[in-house]
């Protein structure tokens, strides 16, 4: 990973959410090289405090890195999402984002009858080079589309080049 | 694309099978001296029979039958999945007493159900109702060939001798070659003949594999292949500033252990992407990495599964245990030296809490 580019790094919250990142980025319109896959969190609350401890310094370090927090909404989105907004400064709010499914990445798998949870990071990567709408539109993820709005504004245009 | 492998009385493996249908990248797992390196070994067997190797004692040893148990037969068998036809290759091998060297028991080749010949010790019975005699120390296959037109056989021997099964040795892999080459040798060193036969081969690859080199190292400019002696090459790398104003010509053996290994990748990859697909089975090839540049080296690997390739992979390595499904993860485990290798998905073993600390703790690995 060069810090000195434009470049995203993900903080999955457990290993279901590290291998739909995964996916994402085994896409082969994705440029791998931009985006890092975190180790997990272990909890969505755990994501938050290793966001505060470590990434807030490492995004005023490197000014062209973006973080990407992925987490479960657990069926709480404006609650979770009230917190994450409250913890993210202001200066570094463009650049940090949180998407996640609405209840967990198993239930979309089951629901979306896919192999691996490989493959849903997989078709989300190519719903988001296609356009608006697929996958992303699924009732487990639309409401992501405000935060899936500014990523297609910050980060697609190099991880999707 | 490999699908199956089945080997008994082989080293540790008995009664064994590797599932990889819909594996297209498969990562084994497992603790030292539960097998991994036993099934790399099967596959080395199958390659050297596809690149010519008709002796059985060039083969195998009185050392790879199990606990050298010489009163029983060893057997190993590959399925495969080729441009839609489906392969199974089998042989059988047995040491009878008095004997210097093992013989072959049996082997036969099917394709899409079909027999295309079947041996029992020196006896060869071709599909056509012909049959022959030959040497039983002597492998079959190398010498068979179809009528004009067909292609199965060759097929079978090309993706055996071609395919690209690493365990490199970096200290080995100097640059110097003196004949391009299209069968890169286990430790590597090799890679440049390898390197030279793919790019006289498909001058429009390079474009492709500097790019892979570039994104791992990114001063890297250039490669060139030098006159080294009356019939060598020796290959030099170049690097310069971003501007491009100074730069620096070295030769590829001066090069550090993990940036060979970054080669070695762009070279597999660049294979993958301009030819035929690629089957690749790497022993560690996280080894000689940084822990930045693990995951970013796997997920490149993996991704010749999009263009109809095959990888996989051996490691210890956690940050590559990461980057694979647990549905694509093998666990390979057993009890003792005296017990058979037993393999299992990853996805059907039980363990709480986080992955790595439940490998740390040695629960995944000695699973029952």
């Amino acid at each position: 990973m060069n810090n000195y580019i434009e470049h995203v790094l993900v903080i999955p919250e457990d290993e279901a959410d590290e291998q739909v990142a995964n996916g994402f980025v085994l896409n082969d319109r994705v440029d791998d090289r931009r985006v890092q896959v975190m180790p997990v969190a272990r909890g969505w609350s755990n994501v938050l405090k290793t966001f505060e401890d470590e990434y807030i310094s490492y995004l005023r370090k490197y000014p062209l890195g973006q973080v990407v927090m992925l987490i479960d909404f657990d069926g709480q989105h404006e609650a979770r999402m009230n917190r994450f907004r409250e913890a993210i400064p202001d200066d570094l709010k463009d650049r940090v984002f949180v998407v996640g499914s609405s209840e967990n990445p198993e239930m979309l798998k089951a629901a979306l009858k896919v192999p691996r949870l490989e493959d849903i990071g997989r078709r989300l990567a190519e719903d988001c080079a296609v356009g608006p709408g697929g996958l992303w539109d699924h009732e487990q993820l639309k409401h992501n589309a405000e935060e899936r709005k500014r990523l297609e504004i910050s980060v697609q245009k190099f991880v999707l080049p | 694309m490999i699908e199956r492998l089945d080997a008994h009385n082989f080293r540790c493996l008995e009664n064994f099978s590797l599932d990889l249908v819909g594996r297209p990248s498969a990562l084994i797992i497992g603790k030292n001296g539960s097998g991994k390196s036993s099934v790399l070994n099967c596959f080395r067997i199958f390659q050297r029979i596809g690149r010519g190797s008709g002796r059985i004692r060039e083969l195998i040893s009185a050392s790879d039958f199990a606990q050298h148990r010489l009163d029983r037969p060893m057997r190993l068998a590959v399925e495969l999945s080729l441009e839609g036809r489906r392969f199974r290759y089998e042989i059988a091998f047995e040491w009878p007493a008095n004997f210097l060297e093992a013989r072959v028991l049996e082997e036969s080749l099917v394709i899409d159900g079909v027999d295309v010949f079947r041996r029992k010790h020196a006896q060869v019975q071709l599909a056509g109702g012909q049959s022959f005699g030959l040497d039983w120390h002597m492998v079959a296959l190398p010498l068979i060939n179809q009528r004009p037109g067909e292609r199965g056989v060759k097929d079978l021997k090309e993706f055996f001798a071609t395919m690209l099964l690493v365990a490199p040795e970096p200290s080995r892999m100097t640059g110097y070659a003196e004949e391009p080459s299209a069968e890169l040798e286990v430790d590597a060193a090799n890679f440049a003949a390898c390197l030279r036969a793919l790019l006289s081969r498909k001058p429009a690859a390079y474009s492709t594999f500097a790019d892979q080199v570039k994104a791992a190292i990114p001063d890297f400019a250039a490669i060139e292949n030098v006159e080294r002696g009356e019939r060598g090459t020796q290959l030099m790398v170049k690097f310069e500033r971003p501007a491009g104003a100074e730069s620096l010509a070295v030769e590829f053996k001066s090069l550090s252990d993990g940036e060979k290994c970054f080669f070695l990748a762009a070279y597999i990859v660049t294979a993958n992407s301009t030819g035929p697909p690629v089957v690749c089975i790497w022993d560690q090839p996280d080894k000689d990495l940084s822990i930045s540049e693990v995951g970013e080296s796997i997920v490149g690997l993996r991704k010749m599964t999009n263009r109809g390739g095959q990888f996989i992979a051996t490691t210890h390595h956690p940050e590559t245990i990461r980057k694979f499904s647990r549905e694509s993860t093998l666990v390979l485990y057993r009890k003792s030296h005296l017990e058979p290798t037993v393999v299992r998905p990853l996805a059907d073993l039980d363990y709480q809490g986080d992955l790595m600390h439940a490998l740390i703790r040695g629960e995944i690995m000695s699973s029952e």
